[in-house]
């Protein structure tokens, strides 16, 4: 039926090149039938293109049937399960969510089924793609399914497109190696579907490189080469993990409305319940490499049966659920301010031939004492460069910032060296932010031992800040690839907190972890809070996490600040159009809330 | 407060193998060990140079060997040849294992005057070669801009000049008698390669977010230059330092053997084959010890270096061979009939 499978054994080299030279998401085979991409078939924006639908699904009909699934990994000499006695079936045109922490198995007993397992994993079971076996086939074979039958979406586009090549290359090389397409025809094709997945000017962006697209836009261009062969089934691997918020409202969306017109079964493999409750048909939950619960996306919502499954949702932050609680008065009008910009301009410095970059642009923030104050926007909106310039990582270019009474513009090296015994800084990675040569208890120890303090006196404080974080005192001589990543940030925590800090930046320092452990690591850091009663400013992307820690918000959008005030002003009755639209982007983690958002929105 | 909570339960795994820390080092060492090559070559060197520095002794101390690189016997045993025989699987050595030369110097007594010397020249070029590329280049990596200009172009200005011309100029001017000075010479000839390494390290570990943690916590520059960041280049330094050395053998025994290294009555491996080379068709023992003794030091040192990189690549994970996979395979299916 394809013009490949006249050449089986030319076809099947080729794709196994494909598959070495450039990685899983260009190992995709395809079956088209060439007939149909002609220059007609290049819709108008807006109308339904339909694509090949070369496979003969109907909504309804069972395009993967997984039965008895086992994935094992051999580590240090022992089968390590990662997925044991997996069972689900996936429906054309149903998306089904496996959820679950990360090592609880979702991703690796979805890329076993595909073959895209590491060398030292190994699956049995039954996983058979309308009717056929995946599980054993050879590779060789397995490229013929991979594309035509099955399409990925990786986490991260970044990484997952190869940035020597452009967009477009990447497209028509998958359509190319597969099929009898000329290459102006391929072309034609590749740029229809940069069309269906809405970029804007695809013939422009056809030969962009990846970097030169914004994440958005790399993430549609991945979905277009996952979609280039029009699968029956599509992997979406954390798709929109690696986005900004309205970002991923955006590709969700496009999802769910390709969900409609590619006809094909959608396995969405995410941690984020928003993303769930939005998207899903049905949901799979997985612990420790089991099923411990499936069913029906409300069902699942409204009466989850396993204790994990509640454990799990109770938490997910909700937006606007804990503004009941908030005492916008709990921090005094006339509290000390610990940190307080005015008309504050930080500049990245010119490097080379790049010009000097002005990431903020004069804000005016204030910060009490004991008062957290979140400051909230996408990425690259300048939030991080902030709480940078506060600690004295970069230099403030204009304005004023005065932090713990001090001026930072142009601040000695010794009067700084003084002030950074009354702040500190808990960063986004605990992996990258603790040195991995050194035992943690040496890493809480750093700044006591550089603020002057004899041995005796910091071992004790040490024993004191892990207990105050909770983590058993006899980690102290472990090392940081030894922790969880929850263990860790709270390790960064009590760093932070080693010298009773008056002022706290704490940057994104949950949005790398689980959404339990998450929960685990706020809590902790709230009651620190109440405890030291250090002022803090926190810089999040995450409007749930923000609503439940801060006393006031800021909004932060290229560089300025367009709104800021109490929490529940914010949240209940936002003024700015960026700040309702940010809101509004927040996925709920309740499907009846979500359809009512929808169909709100589309009206 | 207690330590129960649902985020620790992987702590309580952890907690109940609490005295298993490893530190990098001990992951490092341990995947050092499982290392055939390695191993072996490690057990090697380390008896070569035993062997080496005991049997002629070091500067006064006397060594278990009757003769000295010096003395003259009189009496040729057996021609010159070596006297090392096999009498069926026990070893005899008689009296010149390794034979004689023309003058009916010890051979055996020779070639370990000779290993010292390459042996010392090797280290001092290791050391000196790794402690300036390291400070160079972590100075460089570290600040970068004009720091950085400065030092690199000064670093190409040594890759430069060419090795043989200023060890030949040496080897005139000192008579080659003087094994420290060419070591010394040679490792300040030779750490530009490694500087290169620690920069490009180090201009990486630096964006890190633990140097901007210690940098917060008000640490010096110098103390996150060697206290936080070295640690963490250490891998490249010593696999680095080791292949170094390896090379140095090399190239201390080519330049020897060229004459312009060590030069008689002084001996190292390379300038006992230059010496020896008039005789190769009559007397070929006498380049077969030295020869032999390039080779175990070179081959093993690289071999120690090849394993050491490996060890610390953590993305270098030991992949169990399919026929291993296949054989638990089939291993574990056999237990799920047992039972």
């Amino acid at each position: 039926m394809s013009p490949a499978k006249k050449k089986p054994d030319a076809a099947a080299n080729e794709a196994r090149e494909v598959t070495t030279a450039s990685g899983p998401a260009e190992s995709e085979a395809i079956e088209v039938i060439p007939g149909e991409v002609t220059p007609d078939a290049v819709p108008e924006a807006g109308e339904v293109p339909v694509i090949g639908a070369s496979h003969a699904v109907e909504v309804g009909d069972v395009v993967l049937d997984v039965t008895d699934l086992n994935v094992d990994f051999y580590v240090d000499g022992v089968w390590v399960p990662a997925a044991i006695d997996v069972n689900y079936e996936v429906k054309a045109g149903e998306v089904v969510a496996i959820v679950g922490e990360s090592g609880s198995g979702k991703t690796q007993s979805s890329m076993s089924i595909i073959g895209l397992l590491p060398r030292n994993g190994r699956a049995s079971g039954s996983a058979k793609l309308r009717g056929r076996e995946l599980v054993g086939l050879p590779q060789r074979k397995l490229t013929s399914v991979r594309g035509p039958e099955v399409g990925v979406i990786f986490q991260e586009p970044m990484t997952a497109m190869n940035p020597v090549l452009t967009v477009g290359y990447q497209i028509v090389e998958v359509l190319r190696e597969h099929t009898a397409l000329r290459p102006e025809e391929a072309k034609e094709r590749a740029i229809e579907l940069l069309r269906l997945v809405e970029i804007p000017e695809p013939e422009r962006r056809f030969d962009s490189y990846p970097h030169q697209l914004s994440g958005g836009q790399r993430q549609r261009a991945m979905i277009a080469q996952a979609l280039a062969c029009d699968p029956a089934l599509l992997f979406a691997d954390e798709p929109t993990t690696a986005l900004d918020v309205t970002v991923q409202a955006e590709i969700l969306d496009l999802i769910r409305d390709l969900k409609t017109r590619i006809n094909a079964g959608i396995v969405l493999i995410t941690h984020d319940m928003g993303v769930v409750a939005d998207m899903s048909d049905r949901i799979i939950v997985m612990k420790d490499g089991r099923i411990v619960e499936e069913g029906d996306s409300k069902d699942i919502f409204t009466k989850p049966q396993h204790e994990y499954t509640k454990a799990l949702l109770s938490a997910v932050p909700h937006l606007g659920s804990t503004l009941a609680t908030k005492d916008p008065n709990r921090v005094s009008k006339n509290a000390t301010p610990v940190l307080e910009a005015k008309g504050l301009v930080v500049e990245y410095p010119k490097q080379g031939r790049q010009p000097a970059f002005r990431a903020v642009r004069g804000i005016d923030l204030v910060i009490r004492e004991g008062e957290i104050v979140s400051l909230v926007g996408e990425s690259g909106s300048g939030k991080t460069t902030v709480g940078r310039a506060a600690v004295g990582l970069l230099p403030v270019a204009e304005g004023e910032l005065t932090v713990v009474g001090k001026n930072m513009q142009g601040i000695s090296h010794h009067d700084l060296a003084e002030l950074r015994k009354k702040f500190s800084i808990v960063f986004q990675d605990p992996g990258s932010s603790l040195n991995p040569r050194w035992p943690i208890g040496q890493s809480i120890a750093e700044p006591m031992q550089l603020a002057g303090w004899e041995k005796g006196r910091r071992v004790t404080r040490v024993s004191e800040l892990m207990d105050q974080v909770e983590l058993p005192r006899n980690f102290r001589n472990r090392y940081p690839h030894e922790l969880s990543g929850g263990q860790r940030q709270r390790v960064g925590i009590a760093r932070a907190l080693a010298l009773e800090p008056t002022l706290l930046i704490a940057d994104e320092p949950t949005s790398a972890l689980d959404v339990s452990v998450q929960a685990r690591v706020l809590e902790i850091f709230t009651e620190l809070q109440r405890e030291h009663g250090f002022g803090c400013l926190f810089v999040s992307h995450d409007l749930a996490v923000v609503e439940q820690l801060s006393d006031r918000i800021a909004v932060m959008k290229d560089g300025v600040i367009v709104e800021q005030g109490t929490t529940a002003e914010i949240i209940q009755n936002p003024k700015d159009p960026y700040t309702q639209k940010l809101i509004a982007a927040v996925p709920v983690p309740d499907p009846a809330e979500q359809e009512r958002r929808r169909a709100e929105a589309n009206a | 407060m207690t330590n129960i909570n649902p985020g620790a339960e992987t702590a309580f795994k952890l907690a109940a193998n609490e005295t298993q820390s490893k530190s990098l080092g001990k992951i490092v060492w341990g995947r050092f060990v499982r290392h055939k090559a390695a191993m072996i070559s490690a057990v090697v060197l380390t008896i070569t140079i035993l062997v080496v520095l005991t049997s002629i002794g070091v500067g006064p101390i006397p060594g278990w060997w009757i003769w000295s690189p010096t003395d003259i016997d009189p009496t040729i045993v057996n021609n010159g040849h070596p006297t090392f025989t096999w009498n069926g699987i026990i070893p005899s050595f008689g009296e010149h294992p390794f034979g004689q030369d023309q003058i009916g110097r010890d051979v055996f007594a020779r070639t370990m005057r000779g290993g010292q010397v390459s042996l010392m020249v090797m280290v001092l070029m290791g050391i000196i070669a790794t402690f300036v590329g390291v400070i160079i280049g972590a100075y460089s990596g570290f600040y970068r801009g004009r720091m950085d200009f400065v030092l690199q172009r000064g670093t190409e200005v040594v890759i430069a000049i060419p090795t043989i011309v200023v060890t030949a100029v040496i080897g005139h001017k000192f008579g080659g008698q003087n094994p420290a000075l060419f070591g010394i010479v040679l490792g300040l000839l030779l750490w530009p390669g490694l500087t290169r390494l620690v920069r490009a390290e180090y201009l990486s570990l630096r964006e890190r977010e633990f140097v901007d943690a210690a940098r917060v916590a008000g640490a010096s520059d110098r103390s996150i230059m060697f206290r936080h960041i070295l640690p963490n280049a250490m891998g490249v330094i010593i696999v680095n330092a080791t292949l170094l050395m390896a090379t140095a053998t090399i190239l201390e025994a080519a330049l020897s053997f060229l004459g312009f290294g060590i030069q008689p009555p002084n001996v190292s491996l390379g300038q006992l084959i230059n010496e020896y080379q008039t005789s190769f068709s009559t007397r070929p023992w006498l380049f077969w010890w030295p020869g032999l003794f390039i080779i175990i030091y070179a081959l093993t040192i690289n071999l120690i270096g090849d394993g050491l990189r490996d060890a610390f690549d953590p993305r270098q994970r030991r992949i169990p061979k399919t026929k291993e996979l296949k054989q638990q395979a089939i291993e574990k299916t056999e237990t799920e009939v047992a039972q």
